[in-house]
């Protein structure tokens, strides 16, 4: 299984563009709402870098969210019109090793976490475990 | 019936194709470790030493005890190996099964009956033949014994409960059973992990055990929640010898504002519920799992403008909070050395707690379960004459949903679905609506029934009560989905059966056919 992490500016920016990828995201809900496919996409998960990460007092921690809006696509298969979309971050592969597919954003995901992430899709990298 | 008593029945794994020459293992009727490969059944059916004749069977296979799984029906006469499948690990043990192939558990004339609780499937091979899933993340389901099965992504989720499907939902509770993790804190107590067997059967259950001070005894998990939202939180927990257990949810920032429930672990029971502050208490429940294991859910709110709480599983000696004082919410007593395990704590924003998803260092989604019928299933619902069974149980009694059994999200119409506990409906411009039979306890069980002639006249009924009938119908739009529509308004329950017709059903044959 594949998860294709996306990112846009924000949610309703993504509802507007995933329009171009319907087959696979979801279904056009008239002219400024799009209904997920939750049974493969999970929207709006927070991302941040582990490193930038503040230990409060009371024991608690406060994340640093990357800006952005983001979502992961789960499919069985390495689709290259995915890989090659311009939103995507990167893609990594559940049944790895190798456990990256493709990354756009530099050998940063050692530090990178994200939140939530579909059950059964723990990585060996960095806080996405 | 075919007669057993002088059978004999050989199986044993093979790591071969070919049915040539067996040479057959020391153990007959005995359990499998077959590991983590593909394996195969080695057969053969013999009365003293003469071969069976080919009477059909049926060969089904229970792994790790679990519900018995259909592998084949159409074991033949001498000696045969089949292929069983692949097992999840090679921990897990295989018990084969065989049964005489008979057709009277089918309803009359149904030219599909899909019994998911009974394993038992018409007239094809296998439930995928008629039922195709898409579902991101894995997922658990329960059994009828209490124990949870998990299920990899994109597989039916079928045990002898039958069909479950549910929609999406995030787990925020981290190392959901890991307690002795440090995302989790310990109050006036000590975690020790992997002492007890978890529902999952594996020894995976943690145990918190009180101290010798007067204090709360808890373990916790300090967690951002969204505002002004309902939650379901829960835990699974079996009593060791501390029997009491208060679960709850309050804020962070006062300590002030939550709801909470007791249970009696010995008893089985919810015993008392509340709120402190502007906590809001809206539900609690028990339910029984293998083992002594209960899974105890309460369901409320904490307070408008808190975005931080506390996840709370507090040992209690007693059974119900005594005045509702803030030591009321997180009960303080004298400890004794006493104990209780813990497993699979979950928080949702949900008005009830679907099933277990565990969590490592992140909180974790069960995808949504995209269930379609597909082949002739699909054919038999679109057809011009159609009748559908559906017999369902819904894993919560909460209020106001609308639960679909059966619909087209193209059209937008819905076969069946069923609304507020008391209607089965089918909508096609209009809705027609029936009211559940009288002898009926809404949602422990209900059959529901559809029927149409597409131009002519439906009918719909629930649990044996009226037939409602007017001259509308349903034609398909070609995107039928079991359990869902347009991805909204999901089932949230167990398909017990699913029967279908290529014809419809008189309303009398319909009504009897729904009765309990």
């Amino acid at each position: 299984m594949i998860d294709y992490f996306l990112r846009w500016n924000n949610e309703a920016e993504a509802k507007l563009d995933a329009r171009r990828l319907a087959a696979y995201l979801g279904t056009p809900v008239g002219a400024n709402e799009f209904n997920w496919s939750l049974f493969r996409v999970l929207p709006n998960v927070q991302a941040w870098r582990p490193s930038q990460d503040v230990q409060n007092p009371d024991g608690s921690v406060t994340h640093t969210y990357l800006p952005g809006w983001f979502a992961i696509l789960a499919m069985d298969e390495v689709l290259q019109v995915i890989l090659n979309d311009g939103n995507l971050r990167f893609a990594l592969d559940r049944d790895g090793p190798p456990y990256v597919i493709k990354n756009n954003i530099g050998a940063v995901l050692q530090d990178l976490a994200v939140s939530p992430i579909f059950a059964g899709s723990h990585y060996p990298l960095g806080g996405i475990n | 019936m075919t007669d057993l008593r002088q059978l004999h029945f050989r199986f044993r794994t093979d790591a071969g194709t070919a049915d040539a020459s067996p040479t057959w293992g020391a153990g007959e009727d005995v359990n499998y470790y077959p590991g983590t490969a593909n394996f195969r059944l080695r057969i053969g059916l013999r009365n003293a030493s003469t071969v069976v004749a080919a009477t059909p069977w049926e060969l089904y296979v229970s792994r790790n005890g679990d519900a018995y799984t259909p592998v084949t029906t159409t074991v033949a006469k001498g000696v045969q190996s089949v292929d069983a499948g692949a097992s999840a690990d090679d921990t897990q043990v295989l018990i084969p099964r065989l049964y005489p192939f008979t057709t009277d558990w089918i309803l009359s004339g149904a030219a599909i009956d899909l019994d998911f609780a009974g394993s038992r499937i018409y007239p094809g091979a296998s439930f995928t033949d008629y039922l195709s899933i898409t579902r991101a993340s894995t997922g658990y389901a329960k059994t009828a014994s209490g124990t949870l099965t998990s299920f990899s992504t994109n597989t039916l989720r079928i045990t002898d409960l039958g069909l479950l499907v549910e929609d999406a939902r995030t787990n925020i509770v981290l190392r959901s059973q890991e307690f002795d993790n440090a995302s989790w804190n310990a109050g006036s107590s000590t975690i020790t992990a992997n002492q007890a067997v978890a529902p999952d059967g594996t020894t995976t259950m943690d145990k918190l055990t009180e101290d010798t001070g007067t204090s709360q005894h808890i373990a916790y998990q300090q967690i951002t929640i969204t505002a002004n939202t309902t939650y379901a939180v829960s835990v699974f927990v079996k009593d060791v010898d501390r029997r009491y257990i208060q679960l709850s949810a309050g804020d962070q920032a006062t300590q002030t504002h939550a709801f909470y429930c007791y249970a009696d672990l010995q008893a089985g029971t919810i015993t008392d519920t509340g709120s402190t502050g502007s906590g809001t208490f809206t539900s609690a429940s028990i339910e029984a799992f293998t083992g002594g294991v209960y899974r105890i859910t309460v369901v409320g709110k904490v307070n408008a403008t808190d975005t931080v709480a506390f996840f709370i599983a507090a040992l209690s000696d007693r059974a119900t909070q005594a005045g509702g004082s803030l030591q009321a919410w997180r009960p303080s007593y004298t400890g004794t050395s006493k104990s209780m395990h813990l497993w699979g704590a979950q928080m949702e924003a949900a008005s009830f707690a679907s099933s277990y998803i565990p969590t490592s260092g992140t909180s974790a989604t069960r995808a949504a379960d995209s269930v379609t019928p597909i082949g002739s299933l699909e054919s038999v619902i679109a057809g011009t004459s159609m009748t559908s069974v559906v017999d369902f149980q819904s894993i919560t009694d909460a209020t106001g949903l609308t639960q679909t059994l059966i619909a087209d999200s193209n059209s937008g119409f819905t076969y069946l679905y069923s609304q507020s506990r008391t209607l089965a409906n089918s909508y096609s411009g209009v809705v027609l609506s029936a009211t559940l039979g009288s002898s009926l306890t809404a949602f422990i069980g209900a059959k529901f029934g559809y029927a149409q002639t597409i131009g002519t006249g439906r009918s719909v009924v629930a649990g044996g009560g009226t037939v409602a009938s007017d001259a509308g119908s349903i034609t398909s739009g070609g995107g039928l989905a079991i359990g869902n529509q347009s991805g909204a308004s999901y089932a949230y329950a167990y398909f017990r059966r699913m029967t279908m017709w290529n014809s419809k059903l008189a309303d009398a044959t319909l009504d009897a056919l729904t009765a309990p």
